[in-house]
């Protein structure tokens, strides 16, 4: 293989699409590219990261039980230190088949057909709003609980695409189908909640919006709503003697989803001041403790229904890769992602060839949905077709108690 | 060997990813976290009106407040003066025994019968009589071996529709093996002449029957012991008009209770009111003249057990009600009124009692004097003798310990086994600018009323400020507390009831304090509630 390819070469086909992992470039001996003719990958990962909340917290959230107050006082003390509180996850599995070359008369041309399932939250909160969902509102009795400037947006979605990539750059253009399993967004650019003295009155400032996807069908098996995606990378190399450098632009499921006209959504810009409900009869407490229905009314919480278009949690992201060594190399990412609490992300990874059958790569990462991380990830060859990616993108988040963000990552790939 | 760790770290990573996976699933269920809430509940703006229905309430031009209460006391209802039995009549012929066999030919008439009915009304004398309900029935036997049409006329009665007559068909019988037909029809709106044939009788129906062979048949040979039966039914006759005479009897009534629901609410502590006046009026809807002889009304508290009988000079003698004036599609009622207060009577004590019932037993005298009226009694369907009381009572008392009860029954959001509620407190807050304090007291009661967990309550609603003239001067803010722990909850949820009271006492003990139109009390009721989100089942 001539060495003038190994640049292009370097930048990997499957890991390198999440910014949060460690980067584990294709390596001229554990992949040998352009080897196959047709290629499967399939690709799962799940990444958790938040900058004040503890792991503890969403872990014991999932596992359902009871949350001791002294593991949510752990997170609130943590939040109370920070400016900003953000949290989030990433959940993608993908299946991706490619063809040989030759695609329409294009010798590097390569035809990828893929097809995934996506989950995706992003939220951004106050740290009064933590302290009023996770301990009540009776502490703030006398002020005001700040509950926004927050959002939130968890967004499941299918795909299924086909795209071409040139086999020179990795470069690759792809256009997906999206199927919309389900949306939750809240936007709450204003919000504030007196708690009068002895909870005499509640007074709310709410200046937001709710919408949400049709929640009777938003099981795995159906959708609610249809839209089109387009993903592409564009990768250049430098013309450099020693050291290339490959610099690489990409995007992820750019595009939109259109939600059926069951979803709903309520749009608020009111003060409400709450006093308790008024009764004709001293003793007429009945009413006022199943009065739901009379609460809503009070609170303006009725829904309304109707379709919406919402962007995708798309993906942006530029990266610069370096070639050290024959065995070493660095890469420099950074990405942002339409999530709420999101901030762009920078990751440095390096990686680093063992024997014949074994990449190992660890990286440093800082924003996102966090703080500073710390990433390992391998690839093993087994045999000569196969193979087996596993990563982490914070490796404390298994190691160690009481941090913040977890996640993990294996694929495999499989040459034909 | 290098390769070999490489292997052992990836090994870690794998099994650790699984751990956490399998570590996500909700054995638990979904997860629970307590919180402490703090909301307004209600409020409200408390007067008079709230304690006492506005309906009852008179209001003055200097804002004083009279309470103005009516109640029935007793209606005698006209079934009580007329009652008028299911009655069964038999009309029939045939041929006795030892007088053979006898040929008779189609449409032969096998009886025809004039009668007189009388019906048993006891001490009533009527002479005409208006339907408002009310069936005929005639049911045929025949043991003849032809078909028999039997024809019931009331010559001297009619029916809505103008005819007087029923008739009926029986097919051919026998001894061992008779016929039946039955025949009815509805007596709604019909007249009936009681006086008989020559206008001068009581009670008496002039009625005709005829039998005969079908006249299409082939006739019959009637042998001995053959007969053919009508039986004629009046019954649930109920009178639209009745005239006559009622003749001259007493009727007894009682004792019997009625309830009062002036204090239903009321359960415990005393009254003391000033002035009251009581107005008993009696309304006589009859056609008869009635002396009502009033043995006793005696005012009753269920609650702890008192009773008071009223006395008035009313309870010495006999009253005398005049008879109603018939004016020919309905009635004009004799009143009699008379009024008690605390001059001639102890009515005050009889109201002070607090009764929810009143009971009573009395004698009525139809027509003490005889058939003055020369047989013109009446009554209509609705004629009634009632009577009411009316209650005046200018609001200027003294309440001690005046306890008003509700029992709710609390429908809390989860269920006995999970519910989010854990515990909670009320916090009552009032202004008050009545002359009397409130203390509220809370029990959580079993489906038959009795305590089975009381609720602490902290705190005293104090009474407004009372000057000179025993008028409100200032309102007072005050506060009450009442904690419901864990344990009253879960008897919330396992199906018990919260009975919440109001203890009253007025401001100056001594004297009588005046209720005025503008005093208010305004509550608000906030709760602090300690919940477990996703607690609710």
């Amino acid at each position: 293989m001539s060495r003038s390819l190994l640049p292009f070469l370097l930048l990997g086909i499957g890991l390198d699409a999440s910014g949060q992992f460690p980067v584990l470039p294709t390596d001229s001996v554990i992949d040998h590219p352009g080897r196959w003719n047709h290629r499967v990958e399939a690709f799962a990962s799940f990444d958790h990261n938040a900058n004040t909340i503890y792991n503890e917290l969403p872990l014991k959230l999932l596992q359902g039980g009871y949350l001791e107050r002294e593991l949510r006082q752990r997170s609130l003390d943590a939040i109370r230190e920070k400016p900003r509180n953000s949290a989030g996850y990433d959940l993608e599995s993908r299946l991706t088949w490619t063809g040989r070359d030759c695609f329409l008369g294009h010798r590097n041309w390569r035809p990828i057909v893929s097809i995934a399932y996506q989950e995706h939250m992003g939220i951004r909160f106050t740290d009064d709003l933590y302290d009023v969902t996770f301990f009540g509102n009776a502490s703030f009795e006398g002020t005001r609980a700040d509950l926004g400037p927050s959002a939130y947006e968890q967004v499941r979605y299918g795909s299924l695409g086909a795209g071409i990539r040139d086999a020179r750059s990795n470069s690759f253009v792809r256009i997906d189908l999206v199927t919309g399993r389900s949306i939750s967004q809240v936007d709450l650019k204003w919000g504030g909640l007196f708690t009068g003295e002895d909870g005499r009155v509640l007074r709310a400032n709410i200046l937001g919006d709710l919408f949400q996807s049709d929640t009777a069908t938003s099981s795995l098996g159906s959708g609610n709503g249809l839209g089109a995606a387009v993903s592409g990378r564009w990768e250049i190399r430098a013309k450099r003697k020693t050291r290339p450098t490959t610099f690489a632009m990409e995007i992820q499921d750019l595009g939109f989803v259109r939600w059926n006209a069951n979803a709903v959504r309520i749009e608020k810009d009111t003060l409400v001041i709450f006093e308790g409900f008024r009764v004709a009869d001293l003793f007429d407490l009945d009413a006022a403790l199943t009065g739901e229905a009379q609460l809503l009314d009070t609170f303006g919480l009725r829904y309304r229904t109707g379709g919406r278009t919402t962007l995708l949690p798309f993906r942006a992201s530029g990266s610069m890769t370096m070639c050290l060594t024959g065995r070493w190399n660095a890469t420099i990412t950074i990405d942002q992602r339409n999530l709420p609490g999101y901030v762009p992300m920078v990751c440095i990874s390096s990686s680093h060839r063992i024997g014949q059958r074994a990449l190992l790569a660890g990286s440093l990462g800082y924003g996102g949905f966090g703080g500073l991380r710390v990433g390992a990830a391998t690839r093993i060859k087994v045999g000569d077709r196969i193979r087996v990616n596993i990563g982490t993108p914070h490796l404390p988040g298994f190691l160690m108690g009481r941090m913040r963000g977890a996640g993990a990552m294996c694929g495999i790939d499989i040459g034909l | 060997m290098r390769y070999t760790g490489t292997k052992l770290w990836v090994a870690s990573l794998i099994a650790g990813t699984l751990i956490s996976a399998m570590g996500c699933s909700k054995e638990d269920g979904p997860a629970q976290w307590d919180v402490d809430l703090l909301a307004p509940l209600v409020n409200t703006t408390f007067t008079i009106g709230d304690l006492i229905d506005d309906t009852l309430l008179d209001v003055s031009s200097d804002g004083s407040v009279t309470l103005l209460y009516q109640s029935q006391l007793f209606a005698v209802d006209m079934d009580t003066v007329l009652k008028a039995p299911d009655t069964t009549f038999f009309y029939g012929a045939g041929l006795a025994n030892g007088q053979g066999s006898v040929n008779l030919p189609a449409g032969f008439p096998f009886t025809s019968q004039n009668d007189l009915t009388r019906f048993d009304l006891e001490d009533l004398y009527l002479r005409s009589l208006i339907l408002r309900e009310g069936t005929l029935r005639m049911r045929l036997r025949n043991e003849i071996m032809s078909a028999i049409i039997g024809t019931f006329r009331l010559p001297g009665s009619t029916f809505p529709d103008g005819t007087n007559s029923i008739t009926s068909e029986v097919g051919p019988g026998s001894l061992s093996n008779p016929t039946y037909s039955t025949q009815s029809r509805d007596l709604a709106g019909s007249v009936f002449d009681l006086r008989g044939p020559a206008y001068n009788d009581v009670n008496t129906l002039a009625t005709s029957i005829d039998l005969l062979l079908d006249p299409n048949g082939s006739g019959a040979t009637v042998n001995e012991g053959d007969s053919v039966v009508a039986e004629i039914t009046y019954s649930g006759l109920i009178p639209q008009y009745a005239k006559g005479y009622f003749g001259d009897r007493t009727i007894h009534i009682g004792p019997e209770e009625s309830d009062l629901d002036l204090f239903a609410n009321v359960v415990n502590g005393t009254l003391d009111v000033d002035d009251v006046s009581l107005k008993l009026r009696v309304e006589n809807g009859v056609g008869v003249d009635v002396q009502v002889r009033l043995d006793h009304l005696r005012a009753m508290n269920s609650h702890n057990g008192a009773s008071v009988d009223l006395s008035h000079t009313i309870f010495q003698g006999p009253v005398n009600l005049n008879r109603a004036v018939d004016l020919g599609n309905g009635y004009a009622p004799s009143v009699y009124t008379t009024t008690m207060d605390n001059t001639d009577s102890n009515v005050d004590v009889f109201l002070e009692t607090l009764p929810d019932q009143v009971t009573y037993e009395l004698d009525l005298h139809l027509n003490p004097l005889g058939d003055i009226s020369n047989g013109n009694d009446f009554l209509y369907y609705d004629s009634k003798l009632r009577a009411t009381l009316e209650l005046e009572v200018p609001l200027r008392v003294i309440a001690n310990e005046l306890t008003l009860e509700k029992i709710l029954d609390v429908d809390l959001p989860g269920t006995e086994d999970a519910h989010g509620l854990q515990s909670g407190d009320l916090r009552i807050f009032a202004t008050n600018g009545f002359p009397f304090s409130a203390r509220f007291q809370m029990d959580i009661v079993d489906a038959e009323g009795q305590v089975v967990r009381a609720v602490p309550l902290q705190g005293l609603i104090a009474s407004g400020v009372l000057g000179a003239n025993g008028v409100v001067q200032h309102s007072v803010d005050s506060r009450a507390d009442a904690q419901l722990d864990a344990d009253g909850i879960d008897l919330l949820y396992a199906g018990n009831r919260l009975r919440l009271r109001a203890i009253f006492n007025t401001a100056d003990q001594a004297q009588h304090v005046r209720i005025l139109d503008s005093y208010r009390m305004d509550v608000k009721i906030a709760a602090g509630a300690h919940y477990l989100v996703n607690g609710d089942e």
